[in-house]
């Protein structure tokens, strides 16, 4: 339960600070924990601490650290609990991660923006793969089943595609850097 | 430590052994050890997170069906693409693609959108994806409030800011702050026209009848009606969805307009939207829609259409009553006839330089003083006066004065008046036309009076356009039934933009085109008794005679509409 009374302001004021920085903390959960069956549960417990506790925020601070540092703690508590199949990532590799991702400009809209424009410039069939590959449920079995192709073909033009992706986002962000 | 090419290639291999849930802990443990030691492939770790993440975000948002059968047409199933990659690069990837390890892959893999464990651990939890953008904060959300407030069974998304004559099947009354929620069942805009703002900064536009619900905060679903949105940057990839089409926003301004029997149309003004057509469990023909198109599509195809330049509302104001679809023109008669420019007036009616007050056509002549008065039944006119020379003559609420005004009676004989379809039993022309018909809309300005008008009133509710220039035919009216002698003036913020005095001929006529730049406030047209050697009180009423000016078809044209 809530240790603070519920006001609707407050409420609205979570749910808009949340909805605008959702997708930093996802990505920055689903990048320090490898085993992605697990990012729900930790993105849903880190959204309940971040509201129970959200009386203590302070109002016009950056919400956005204050919600990072609060899902790295439930990063590190998931650590703790599933330390014992030795599946994870080394406390340098999360520290050095966490303090990448928290350094690195947040400009997430930029970052989708250059995506989408990357992927109009694949090919159509590139682009139609790819839109198969992330429609909900897929995976490249059923892919190779729509499509009839070979399984492990399709599984190397995956990854020549997110490749190329990476390199022409990484590369269209620097340009506009220069700019 | 730069990364080599060897691990670069070894890198990209494990990362689609993530991608596709086939990392074994040996690998694990091998892609820990170069996070820990090279620096670089820490970014590129994180760039590649990033992007299976967003290509979740990104499909989760789109939900169509991708264009399969082109997909599996395709003859080449490894042709490069068309953009440039830098040429150290390109050998490094295709020497990254000769020498990529062959992967064994197990006999099902695992949704790149959904958890991707190394280890399964049993979940009772839903392994729905939640990263879809919205739509699953919204379940996300309604978890949390679920458990820890109270229970709701809807989630907000987007605030009714305005409305003109909107009827709709909630139950709720329409008015500005009330809180649109995401609903499973559709709400019915019966009539009418609600404006919307949705929490991601979408303003939204729906003209019923129409029936519509948003599924999510960036996702609006449209069976029939007519939406005009304005995208702000937070709302990039907002969608429209109708019955046989998605309409994606790539950062725009577009109109959909969606038919009950399922055709559809997107219509671009700014920026560039995806149009992704095809039914359910059709094949999908997705096309790129710029600034300045326009397509249709039926259930079998998509095709280019004309713009529709003024087909969707794109802006209305309750207070005003003002609907504007993007027309290019301000009539200023319809503003004095009660109007907001845009057919709302009312012919033979005008506005009392006494009162302020939008009255009928009566006809006395009446002593005024020269007091700007504020006209405060119609935001678009700031004021109206009677001019007389006698002291400083404001023109404005601003103080501006005109300073060039001459010394009259302070006489006035009529209201400022809207198109009168008669004046003494008289049609009023100019030249050829006749100002009195309401395809020739007039303001008819019977000397001494002056009226000025609020351009900044257009601004505010007009988003986007500009105001031009102010276009106009001026002169006395070719019916005025005896000799007259008046002057005709244009002011811009009390500055004399136009003026023609002493007027006494029949049959001229001047076509005003005065520029109006963003700084100018009020724009004000004022007719003034021409000069009079008799001043024997007895003249003082006959000096106003006839001087029947008439501003014909006054427009205040606007540019860089949407």
């Amino acid at each position: 339960m809530p240790h603070h009374k519920i006001h609707s302001e407050d409420y609205h004021l979570f749910i808009k600070l949340y909805l605008a920085n959702e997708r930093r903390i996802y990505g920055y959960v689903r990048a320090l924990i490898p085993n992605w069956s697990d990012v729900d549960d930790i993105i849903q417990e880190s959204a309940s601490v971040m509201w129970s506790k959200f009386n203590e925020f302070e109002k016009g601070s950056n919400f956005s650290a204050w919600a990072l540092r609060i899902a790295h703690f439930q990063v590190l508590n998931y650590y703790k609990i599933k330390k014992h199949n030795k599946l994870y990532f080394s406390d340098e590799t999360i520290n050095s991660l966490s303090q990448k991702i928290l350094s690195t400009n947040p400009n997430t809209d930029e970052r989708l923006n250059v995506l989408k424009k990357c992927i109009h410039k694949l090919h159509d069939h590139e682009r139609s793969l790819i839109e198969l590959r992330y429609e909900p449920g897929a995976t490249t079995k059923s892919v190779a089943h729509q499509t009839g192709k070979e399984v492990h073909a399709l599984y190397k033009l995956f990854n020549k595609i997110h490749a190329r992706l990476l390199l022409c986002v990484r590369r269209t962000l620097a340009e506009g850097e220069l700019i | 430590m730069k990364i080599t090419l060897e691990q670069l290639n070894r890198l990209f291999t494990l990362l689609g052994a993530l991608r596709e849930d086939i990392l074994t802990e040996a690998e694990f443990a091998e892609l820990n050890q170069m996070l820990e030691t090279i620096p670089q492939a820490q970014d590129i770790y994180l760039d590649y997170i990033n992007l299976c993440t967003e290509l979740c975000n990104l499909q989760a948002a789109t939900r169509h069906n991708p264009t399969i059968t082109h997909a599996i047409q395709h003859p080449d199933n490894s042709a490069v693409s068309d953009f440039s990659i830098p040429l150290d690069v390109l050998e490094m990837m295709g020497d990254y693609e000769r020498t990529a390890e062959r992967i064994e892959l197990p006999r099902e893999t695992q949704d790149s959108c959904s958890p991707m464990p190394i280890h399964r651990v049993s979940h009772n939890i839903s392994k729905t994806p939640i990263i879809t953008a919205i739509a699953s904060l919204a379940a996300l959300v309604f978890l949390l409030v679920y458990i820890y407030l109270k229970p709701q069974t809807t989630f907000e998304v987007a605030t009714i800011t305005d409305s003109i004559h909107a009827k709709w099947s909630s139950s709720h009354p329409i008015k500005p702050g009330y809180r649109v929620s995401v609903e499973l069942e559709p709400i019915q805009l019966l009539s009418g026209v609600l404006e919307m703002e949705t929490d991601l900064g979408v303003k939204m536009l729906l003209e019923g009848p129409a029936e519509f619900r948003f599924t999510n905060s960036a996702e609006i679903a449209m069976n029939y009606g007519k939406l005009y949105s304005t995208v702000g940057p937070a709302g990039n990839g907002f969608t429209v969805q109708t019955k046989n089409s998605r309409v994606i926003d790539l950062g725009t301004e577009f109109g959909v307009l969606a038919e009950p029997h399922g055709n559809s149309e997107v219509h671009v003004f700014r920026g560039k939207t995806l149009f992704i057509t095809g039914s359910k469990n059709a094949a999908k023909t997705t096309v790129d829609v710029p600034a300045g198109q326009a397509y249709a599509a039926n259930h079998s195809a998509a095709s280019r259409i004309d713009l529709n330049k003024t087909g969707f509302i794109k802006a209305i104001d309750s207070k005003t009553r003002l609907i504007w679809r993007g027309q290019n023109e301000i009539s200023l008669a319809d503003v004095v006839g009660g109007g907001n420019g845009f057919e709302v007036g009312k012919p033979n009616m005008g506005i009392n330089p006494l009162s302020g007050e939008l009255e009928t056509i009566n006809r006395s002549s009446r002593k005024a003083g020269n007091r700007f008065t504020a006209v405060v039944s119609n935001a678009f006119i700031n004021g109206i006066f009677v001019p007389d020379g006698t002291t400083e003559q404001i023109v404005s609420s601003a103080g501006h004065v005109f300073k060039e005004c001459p010394p009259t009676h302070g006489i006035f004989y009529a209201p400022a008046s809207n198109t009168p379809s008669k004046f003494k039993d008289l049609s009023l022309f100019l030249g050829d036309t006749n100002y009195s018909l309401p395809q020739n809309p007039s303001i008819f300005l019977h000397a001494n009076l002056g009226i000025t008008f609020d351009l900044n009133a257009f601004r505010s509710r007009l988003p986007g356009a500009t105001i031009e220039k102010f276009i106009t035919d001026a002169g006395v009216c070719d019916t005025a039934p005896g000799p007259f002698n008046v002057d005709i003036w244009v002011l811009i913020d009390g500055q004399v933009r136009y003026s023609r005095t002493g007027v006494t001929q029949k049959g001229l006529q001047d076509q005003l085109k005065i520029e109006i730049q963003d700084q100018d406030n009020f724009l004000t047209l004022i007719a003034t008794e021409g000069e009079n050697s008799d001043d024997n009180p007895d003249y003082q009423r006959s000096s106003i005679g006839c001087d029947w000016v008439l501003f014909g078809r006054p427009m205040l044209k606007l540019k860089n509409i949407p």
